[in-house]
């Protein structure tokens, strides 16, 4: 069985169900399973207890007034701040840190009634798309345990995926929330750029880093979104764009009376429009789950209309450049000095040594990889053939989709990663080869848009069913279509149960 | 400029000392080989034209000016983090001072 966080809510308003049950039924998932996959990497029993008899006060007085949420045990993902526990980005550098402030985001999940049961492994500092770059070890994915759940939020994706939760948050700085959506059989939102504070997000690449919702529907994601969403004084880039309800409209389908459903489908991501590069890449189920998708929104009424994303390609490229560079400077906060591991020196060694030693042993290859990566492309000779390059790639990226959404488009479909859930380790020795993963979710986020994936089919690999979820890409600040036109094609595939991974 | 792609043990030396980050001799061989990978990549957008490009350092929310883009903060003193609090953080300390290693005389520099 598998209860929504809409529904655990509601059972706790109309009192068929108790916050500390539901926080104690949570903290048994996670005994009994996360051997298994390693997907939450610190438990918060104690305290999440303690705010669980809170909110049961709350609604035996008849308190229960802006608490959507209630009682909804929650995972966040690991570089999310919380002012009890750790949060160590699955890092040595952070391993022992404990954060003296909340994120906005989760300060905003627990004032609607969340209750925060654990912190979630990720790649370290959410570079990589894995989940396997963690100082914890990798998380496994609930569907087959000798592969990766994706990432780099693929401890939040498992923990929905394997019922330790209904709810987590992730961070999706260039498709960290939704290709482990797509490999673990969840929704994974990644909200307009300025969405959602980002304060007490521990930065990887600020210009793209947005933190999103994963949830086991639309719905609760939906719910999610409407909870942490808005301007935030403490993140001069959050939005003061209106939110909209996002949950109360969501049941009705975009099209009719809207002046119709345009879907567009980029050409570089079906059949023989692929270009060369992406082509060869998109395994068959991936395809097929596609085709499977367009067929089900023209059934609804949709017109499917091809676009063209000339970029999906090169946006790897520019992507790898912004974010390395990005990277590199947001990590030189971490100096062995004010915060994380220090390093001991030898008699004679100074500040320099401080800090080179103290980052040599707090992070791993993968940090280290994007960091020198960063430093290589902003140094002084290579500034304007790199970065400056890639943020005119980021300008055209941003123009390729306006025209799109010009052409009428109210989303637009396509792959969230070429395959499904890959064997741990096998991409390990290949950093290229993992970076290629990202072909359809990078652009996005130079972008800025808002992007959710909805489970869609199943793969069956080596014996073994795993998920494969597809994307949709809306216009700027446009969730509020972006999530109904997802819950169209939810509601039509109806795979319920079926999303409950079955490990074997 | 060099060619990019070729990156040497050397090049790899100089961005770690760079970017402050000690790598080992056997670090240093796998990056040079995993860092050549990536910049080839990268290198493909220089068959690019992008001359009518303006760079786009954030798109957000289109790229501002249409009133929901950044905003600054007043300028004003807020309220911060405790001392205290500051200190719990830090690796090494001596209230109210965090510790570095010496930094004149021969105490350090790159």
């Amino acid at each position: 069985m598998r209860r929504s966080a809409i529904e655990t809510a509601s059972l706790l308003r109309s009192k068929k169900l108790s916050a500390v049950d539901a926080v104690r039924e949570s903290l048994a998932a996670i005994e009994g399973g996360n051997g298994a996959i390693n997907a939450v990497v610190e438990s918060l029993g104690e305290p999440a207890l303690a705010r669980a008899k809170e909110i049961d006060a709350r609604v035996a007085r008849g308190d229960v007034e802006g608490l959507p949420l209630a009682g909804v045990p929650v995972v966040l993902k690991d570089n999310i701040c919380l002012d009890r526990g750790h949060t160590t980005c699955a890092s040595e550098m952070l391993r022992k840190f404990e954060s003296p402030y909340s994120a906005t985001a989760a300060q905003r999940l627990e004032n609607a009634g969340a209750i925060v049961v654990g912190k979630a492994n990720l790649d370290e500092f959410a570079m990589g798309g894995s989940t396997e770059h963690s100082c914890f070890g990798p998380t496994r994915n609930p569907w087959d345990v000798s592969r990766v759940p994706g990432g780099s939020s693929g401890g939040s994706a498992a923990a929905v995926a394997a019922g330790f939760v209904s709810l987590s948050l992730g961070s999706d700085t260039g498709g960290s929330i939704r290709q482990p959506a797509s490999h673990c059989g969840v929704v994974g939102l990644k909200p307009t750029y300025g969405r959602v504070s980002r304060y007490g997000l521990v930065a990887y690449a600020s210009s793209l880093d947005q933190i999103g919702p994963m949830a086991t529907s639309v719905a609760d994601a939906a719910l999610a979104l409407q909870v942490i969403a808005g301007q935030d004084e403490h993140d001069m880039t959050s939005s003061s764009h209106a939110v909209q309800t996002f949950v109360v409209d969501l049941e009705r389908p975009v099209g009719g009376n809207d002046g119709g459903l345009v879907i567009g489908v980029p050409k570089q991501a079906r059949g023989d429009g692929a270009s060369g590069g992406v082509r060869g890449r998109i395994h068959k189920a991936v395809g097929e789950s596609l085709e499977h998708a367009i067929r089900v929104y023209q059934k609804l009424g949709a017109e499917i209309v091809e676009i063209d994303l000339p970029m999906t390609d090169a946006g790897i490229a520019a992507y790898y450049i912004i974010a390395t560079a990005e990277a590199s400077s947001n990590l030189a906060r971490f100096d062995g000095v004010r915060y994380g591991r220090r390093a001991t020196l030898a008699p004679g060694e100074g500040l320099f040594e401080l800090y080179a030693k103290s980052r040599g042993e707090g992070f791993g290859a993968e940090v280290k990889r994007r960091i020198m990566l960063g430093t290589h492309v902003l140094s002084s000779g290579y500034y304007d053939a790199y970065y400056a390059t890639a943020l005119r790639a980021r300008r055209r990226i941003f123009e390729d989709f306006q025209k799109a959404f010009g052409k009428g488009c109210r989303a637009i479909l396509m792959p969230n990663s070429p395959g499904p859930a890959f064997k741990i380790g096998e991409k390990t020795s290949d950093p290229l080869a993992l970076y290629l993963e990202d072909v359809f979710t990078v652009g996005v986020n130079l972008a800025g848009l808002p992007a959710i994936s909805v489970p869609t089919s199943f793969a069956v690999e080596d014996g073994k069913t795993l998920p494969i979820g597809m994307q949709l890409v809306g216009a700027s600040f446009d969730e509020g279509v972006l999530l109904r036109v997802a819950r169209m094609l939810e509601r039509e595939l109806d795979l319920g149960e079926k999303l409950i991974p079955m490990r074997g | 400029m060099p060619n990019p792609s070729s990156i040497s043990q050397a090049d790899v030396r100089k961005v770690a000392k760079l970017a402050r980050l000690y790598i080992s001799d056997a670090e240093v061989s796998q990056h040079q080989q995993a860092l050549a990978a990536v910049i080839g990549y990268m290198d493909t957008l220089k068959s690019l034209d992008l001359s009518a490009e303006a760079a786009a350092g954030t798109v957000h929310a289109g790229a501002g000016g249409d009133g929901f883009g950044s905003h600054l903060a007043e300028d004003e003193v807020g309220p911060t983090l405790s001392n205290d609090a500051l200190m719990k953080m830090a690796p090494l300390s001596m209230p109210p001072f965090v510790m570095v290693p010496k930094v004149l005389d021969d105490g350090g520099g790159a």
